[in-house]
């Protein structure tokens, strides 16, 4: 793929105006599969979202936020090109992103003082500050809840598994976790996820008929009581999934094109956007995608050269491409975020250098879905270490995202106790930021 | 790196904190009848409303001031890379950083020629711009005792004064009910060494544990919030945490007016629930029952004899009781059987295995950190098992284990390097009985990889022995308790006296009987090297060779100077020469040659505050599934037990009865409080933390695979389960989850994970998960191991299956027996003859012969018996039962048995509907969870 060809293939059409829902952006198949489902709302919002996990800080100066001009211990040695969108400008290791940033948003000057892995991941991976009292659910959680999946699929996916749980909404909202990551063009089933053991479909509806019969003990109280309830809960699903053909399918990326496979590399987490792309289209909710190992204290230009940005290269772009490519792009929201940014000092504890923590200095992207694509909001100063002028906070972000699917972030859940708890606290839907 | 910790929950807390004092002696206060105080000093906020000549305390006023103003909180200038160019330590309590970084030259923070234009004047007051908005304003209380401790010279605290007590009044609170918002005012009294009393209250900060139950204001004001229940609240001055009990009881208003005809309210009924002292059967539930009295709580009833045998049976042995064992205990009529099976199972080898699991997660026996140790990890993983397995076995004293570990060392008084790789190597190749874990020793601990730098070691060793997370205090004061930044590196000390001694280089003495062990084996380290080295040990070893080994050296404390450079604390000089115990003295460690040695004694002095009470809580947590203290790994302050008495009495038997382990757990098993039923009644239904009713808890990793396996097992092997621990998960020794698989067996690596058994790697309880997911549901009703499971042809499916196809003796075997009887009348007649002719040659043939024929008889009649006094069971609804017993430990009613009958009629085969019932009930909630 040439630098500056966009991501989907439709050179020169303006992105942002393909496709809101009925238009050219959804195929057919696509939205009759979705329609069955039961899972097209009017309101023409996105419908599903990926949330992509970078876990241990990605430094927002090396990636879509570098500062050329900066002073040499800063600025690293990693030179800016253009992207397809006049004006913006990434990093050199990232070709691919480079040709679609008409598909996202680039949030630069994002802010927040939360400076260790656990606490930023609570905090940006589930858009509440952490909390003493209260243990926010992760954005996946909150999804689940608010739209109704399909019911022979999980409404929850996390590739391989995630950082973060449901919190006080319970373990009923926690994520399927497939454990496992597929490989390039072989058959993938999540172990459990389709018949064994030579039954047929009479004898296990005959068998969970039972089940439903004598799993009566615990009635009385297991509406008060999170494992209960949970248990009950994952009892149904588990079953319908287990019985159905659409979710073995979804699951398994060898039945994928080749020309759409083409789209995205053959690592982990490419194969795992993959993944995540055909769990969307077969009606899958919320699906999150890991790619860790930013935490690059140590020899952080050469650990990002050679290793991360090209994954994150092939396989974001694969997912824009490949969502675009099916028609799911204009109804799916994707979100990129690690936990914070790393210090626009460059320490000198190993021989190229390194980058710490840096909570105060980051960047975050977002595309699909409502998003307007193609533009930056928000801006860090000239050395990285700060917003040059109003802050983006995460929360900020958090509640767009929300907004994205049609989810009002302020709406409020009461926990067990019937303590009433808002989505997300403190943010507001950003400016600009849709169409 | 800010934070290095996964302790999220107390993280969590922190980051919220905006101000933070801390510490200080914990006192709960004392009772009011000890007020009111002599020459008790009014607060400063009368004393500085005006004008006045009294210079305030930098210690005493000035600092906790500026953390009640929420100065040096995680978003204002106690960030790590401060604010505006000014930063405070966090949540305080390091004096010197602070007051240099208020009066460093030219900062202007402290003007001394022209105090008020002190920044710290102009900015919380917002007349020069100051981003955390305004924090009071000019002329106020706060700005008069700055400006007053300014203008006397900025002077800072010599040496930190101690705060000997601080006391808050009330000691305990009891809130009405919400539609009567009584607000409670606090007052706290700091009682400094040297006799000071004074009022501090309004330079402290107050926050209340469960604000759903009680919410307070920054000025100490308690009103009761949205529901009934307990929690603390937590007031933090100085180095101090005092914590105090709130209480709103679960109370109703008797039914007519809410005021009488005064006007006055009708006073509040508690629920007429209160538990009565006579049904308290042991010391555990008259505690219980003073706690719940006070909530108006009251305990549910016992357990029924089934629903108790099964929560035993897996809380102490992680294993189901047989139908069998089920049937014997309800006809049993002793009224002490309860206690009696309780005996029989902390006797059984799935104890042994189980507890033993659960100090192999404690003290973090994780394959992975035992690289390199001379012999396979796997090897080193199952040493440590069997050591602390050795010592379940025997119950050995508690303090006694954990003496093995902590100041365990590789070598024997006087044993050389090559006496110690030859006992090590003959250790290691001994198989059935391993010598080793008779040993007193177990240096694994302190061994692991990455457990090597004295920081990790003292966390890993205060979560693994204290049950406190002491890491918070790595970095800065430990919000949530007395812990200080430099109280953690005067603990650390302790562990840097320990170092691992690879197979190479020490001493010249050692080294040079290194090299002879290698000039024996015959091996060059020069050409033989890695993974070639590793399998040449290996195969000598094997051959009967010495090896050598990895070993734990002892040593003089080392001094890291680089280190030391940095914080730049401590003389310059090689070694430590003092180290502090937590809360506690200061040891002199030139006087001990292993200075983990102090240690121990500390643990085990009567007055240590977390030995005993971190085990005994853990072990609580275990049977209860929520501990006195929850977390139960998070002893602290601000975190106090929901009932101290119970916790201390708990403690104090444990160490009464020499840390007898089998004591506590008699202790806990034998209450009434552990056999009480989980069916809520009218008071009880939302408590979680003071053990009115029994919890149900998602069976531990290791008891899922391993019980759900059982309930499928022939008769036999199902009833010998507790005994049989080989090829159990509950006996894996460590993080290997696939250590011992044999073939044919089912592996439960998989299932371990999926269910999260501990990953013994943070130095947390949470390593090990009690989360249900959907995958765990997915993976009981349609993974290929259950499946396996059921369909398992030495199974108790297959085995009944094959007795209902067998009704007595076919047709043919009928006819066999009567040929077989002929047959063997007329041998016997052939004998006789040939006996009298005296041909011995052919007596004996005939002998033979007739043997085999008599065997063949008797294995036919045996059978045409057995199936005549049929012992077991075969008709549909006797075996429904049997499913039910072996599956949930209790009958079925007469409901279920209808439903399994149809099922079970309904499938074309037998053997499928009776699997079909066992994978039904293993689905079931009242499986997966202990209740």
């Amino acid at each position: 793929m040439g630098r500056h060809q966009q991501c989907d293939g439709m050179a020169r059409r303006d992105a942002i105006k393909i496709g809101m829902l009925g238009s050219a952006g959804i195929t057919m198949s696509g939205f009759m599969r979705m329609a069955d489902a039961g899972e097209i709302r009017q309101d023409a919002k996105a419908q599903s979202a990926i949330f992509v996990e970078l876990p241990g800080g990605p430094s927002h100066l090396d990636t879509f936020d570098l500062k050329p001009e900066g002073p040499t211990e800063i600025r690293g040695s990693f030179k800016p090109i253009n992207t397809n969108v006049p004006g913006i400008q990434i990093s050199e290791h990232l070709p691919k992103l480079a040709g679609c940033a008409d598909k996202y948003v680039i949030f630069r000057g994002v802010s927040h003082s939360l400076g260790a892995h656990p606490l930023g991941q609570r905090f940006l991976f589930t858009g509440n500050r952490p909390n003493p009292s209260v243990e926010y659910p992760c954005f996946g959680s909150v999804v689940s809840k608010e739209l109704a999946g399909a019911a022979d699929l999980p409404s929850f996916v996390a590739i391989p598994k995630s950082n973060q749980g449901p919190g006080h909404l319970g373990v009923k909202y926690a994520p399927l976790a497939t454990n496992a990551i597929p490989r390039a063009g072989r058959p993938f089933n999540v172990r459990g996820v389709s018949l064994a053991g030579g039954m047929t479909l009479h004898q296990v509806e005959k068998r969970q008929n039972l089940l439903r019969n004598l799993d009566t003990k615990f009635n009385a109280i297991k509406k008060q009581d999170d494992l209960l309830s949970g248990l009950d809960r994952f009892s149904q699903k588990a079953f319908d999934m287990i019985t159905s053909k659409r979710t073995r399918e979804a699951f398994d990326i060898s039945h994928e094109s080749e020309k759409l496979r083409a789209l995205y590399g053959e690592d982990d987490f490419s194969q795992s956007c993959l993944l995540a792309t055909r769990l969307v289209e077969s009606g899958v909710r919320f699906v999150t995608v890991t790619l860790g190992g930013w935490d690059t204290h140590q020899d952080n230009f050469s650990k990002l050269k050679t290793n991360l940005l090209p994954k994150l290269d092939a396989g974001l772009a694969g997912l824009f491409r490949g969502l675009a490519e099916k028609g799911l792009l204009d109804t799916t929201t994707v979100f990129v975020t690690g936990e914070f940014g790393r210090t626009p000092k460059i320490n000198t504890r190993s021989a190229e250098g390194g980058r710490d923590h840096y909570p105060r200095c980051m960047c975050m992207l977002m595309g699909g879905g409502p998003v307007l694509g193609g533009q930056v909001i928000g801006e860090s100063d000239e050395s990285a270490a700060g917003p040059k002028n109003d802050a983006v906070i995460p929360e900020d972000v958090a509640a767009s995202f929300y907004h994205s699917l049609g989810i009002d972030p302020h709406k409020e859940y009461q926990t067990s106790i019937g303590r009433p708890i808002s989505i997300v606290r403190d943010g507001s839907v950003l400016n600009g930021l849709f169409a | 790196m800010m934070v290095q910790t996964r302790n999220t929950r107390v993280l969590q807390r922190l980051i919220n904190m905006l101000v933070m004092v801390a510490i200080g002696l914990l006192m709960t206060g004392f009772s009011a009848a000890e007020s009111p105080h002599e020459g008790l000093q009014p607060s400063v906020e009368k004393r500085f409303a005006k004008q006045t000549d009294e210079v305030p305390d930098f210690q005493r006023h000035v600092t906790p001031l500026l953390s009640r103003l929420g100065c040096n909180g995680r978003a204002c200038h106690g960030s790590f890379q401060g604010q505006g160019g000014f930063r405070l330590s966090l949540f305080g309590y390091d004096f010197a950083k602070d007051h240099a970084a208020l009066t460093e030259a030219d900062s202007g923070r402290v003007d001394l020629d022209q105090p008020l234009e002190s920044l710290i004047l102009r900015k919380p007051t917002d007349e020069d711009i100051h981003e955390g908005g305004q924090r009071y304003e000019t002329g106020s209380w706060q700005y008069n005792v700055l400006k007053s401790w300014v203008a006397a010279g900025a002077i800072a605290a010599e040496k930190p004064l101690r705060l000997e007590k601080l006391e808050v009044l009330p000691a305990e609170i009891i809130l009405t009910e919400e539609d009567n918002p009584e607000q409670v005012e606090l007052q706290v009294i700091a009682h400094w060494q040297g006799g000071v009393s004074e009022d501090v209250t309004p330079l402290c900060r107050f926050q209340v544990n469960n604000t759903a139950i009680a919410k307070v204001t920054a000025e100490g004001m308690v009103k009761p919030a949205e529901v009934p229940g307990d929690t603390h609240l937590v007031v933090f001055y100085d180095n101090a945490v005092a914590p105090i009990p709130v209480m709103r009881a679960l109370a109703s208003r008797p039914a007519g007016p809410k005021y009488d005809w005064q006007g006055n309210l009708v006073e509040l009924k508690f629920a007429k629930s209160a538990n009565s002292v006579k049904d308290a059967s042991t010391q555990i539930d008259s505690l219980v029952f003073q706690k719940l009295n006070k909530l108006g709580i009251r305990q549910s009833a016992v357990a029924d004899d089934v629903t108790f045998l099964r929560r035993v049976s897996l809380d102490i042995s992680g294993t189901l009781p047989s139908p069998q064992e089920i049937r014997q205990f309800v006809a049993d009529s002793d009224v002490q059987k309860r206690s009696h099976k309780i005996d029989q199972l902390l006797n059984s080898k799935a104890y042994n295995a189980w507890w033993t699991t659960f100090f192999c997660d404690l003290t973090g026996n994780n394959t992975q950190q035992l690289r390199n140790m001379g012999i396979s990890q796997d090897k080193a993983s199952l040493q440590w098992y069997q050591w602390i397995h050795d010592k379940i076995e025997k119950n050995v004293p508690y303090d006694e284990m954990v003496e093995g570990i902590v100041v365990a060392t590789s070598r024997r008084p006087n044993e050389d390097y090559l006496a110690y790789c030859k006992r090590m190597s003959k250790t290691s190749r001994d198989q059935e009985n391993d010598s080793f874990a008779k040993t007193k020793s177990m240096p694994y601990f302190w061994m692991r990889r990455e457990f090597q730098e004295q920081d990790t070691r003292a966390i890993s060793f205060a979560h693994a022995f204290l049950g406190i997370r002491i890491q918070c205090a790595q970095c800065h004061k430990h919000p949530f308790d007395q812990w200080s930044q430099d109280d953690f590196q005067q603990f650390s000390k302790f562990f840097t006296g320990v170092s691992i001694g690879r197979t190479q280089g020490g001493s010249k003495e050692r080294a040079a009987q290194i090299k002879k062990i290698y000039q024996d084996l015959g091996i060059d380290t020069e050409k033989t090297r890695g993974g070639m080295l590793q399998r040449a040990l290996v195969a000598a070893l094997r051959d009967g060779k010495t090896i050598p080994f990895t070993e734990l050296l002892v040593h003089a404390p080392k001094m890291d100077l680089k280190r030391e450079d940095r914080v730049n604390r401590g003389k310059r000089g090689k070694f430590h020469e003092t180290a502090t115990l937590l809360g506690s003295e200061t040891i002199d460690l030139t006087q001990y040659n292993d200075v983990r040695e102090p240690l121990m004694e500390w643990m085990r002095q009567s007055d240590n505050p977390y030995f005993a009470q971190s085990i005994v809580n853990r072990v609580w947590a275990h049977y209860f599934g929520v501990g006195i203290v929850e977390p139960a790994d998070d002893l602290n302050r601000a975190n106090p037990p929901s009932n101290a008495p119970l916790l201390d009495y708990l403690a104090e038997g444990f160490v009464k009865n020499g840390y007898d382990l089998k004591w506590l757990h008699r202790e806990i098993t034998n209450s009434r409080t552990y056999q009480v039923d989980w069916v809520a009644n009218e008071t009880n239904a939302n408590d979680r933390r003071n053990f009115s009713r029994a919890q149900p808890r998602r069976l531990p990793a290791e008891v899922v695979f391993d019980v759900a396996r059982q309930a499928v097992l022939n008769r036999e092997e199902n009833r010998l389960y507790r005994n049989k621990i080989d090829g159990r998960s509950i006996s894996i020794p460590g993080t290997n989850l696939n250590y011992g698989n044999r073939k044919g067996v089912p592996t439960s690596a998989f299932a371990l994970q999926v269910f999260g058994r501990s990953e013994r790697a943070n130095s947390c309880d949470c390593d090990r998960s009690d989360e249900t997911s959907l995958i765990q549901t997915v993976y009981l009703q349609n993974d290929r191991d259950i499946h396996s499971m059921l369909a398992d042809r030495s199974g108790w499916v297959a085995e009944i299956a094959k007795l209902r196809n067998q009704s007595g003796l076919a047709e043919s075997e009928q006819k066999q027996v009567v040929q077989l009887q002929k047959q063997l009348d007329r041998l016997n007649r052939m004998v006789k003859t040939k006996e009298q002719q005296g041909d011995s040659k052919q007596v004996e043939q005939l002998k033979q012969q007739r043997r085999k024929e008599a065997a063949k008889l008797q294995k036919l009649k045996k059978r045409e018996q057995e199936y005549e006094q049929q012992t077991i069971p075969l008709e549909n609804r006797k075996l429904i039962t049997e499913a039910y017993l072996r599956t949930l430990g209790r009958y079925p009613t007469d409901l279920e048995k209808v439903e399994c009958e149809k099922f079970l009629v309904g499938e074309q085969d037998f053997a499928t509907g009776l699997r079909g019932i066992l994978w039904a009930l293993i689905n079931t909630k009242e499986f997966v969870v202990n209740h």
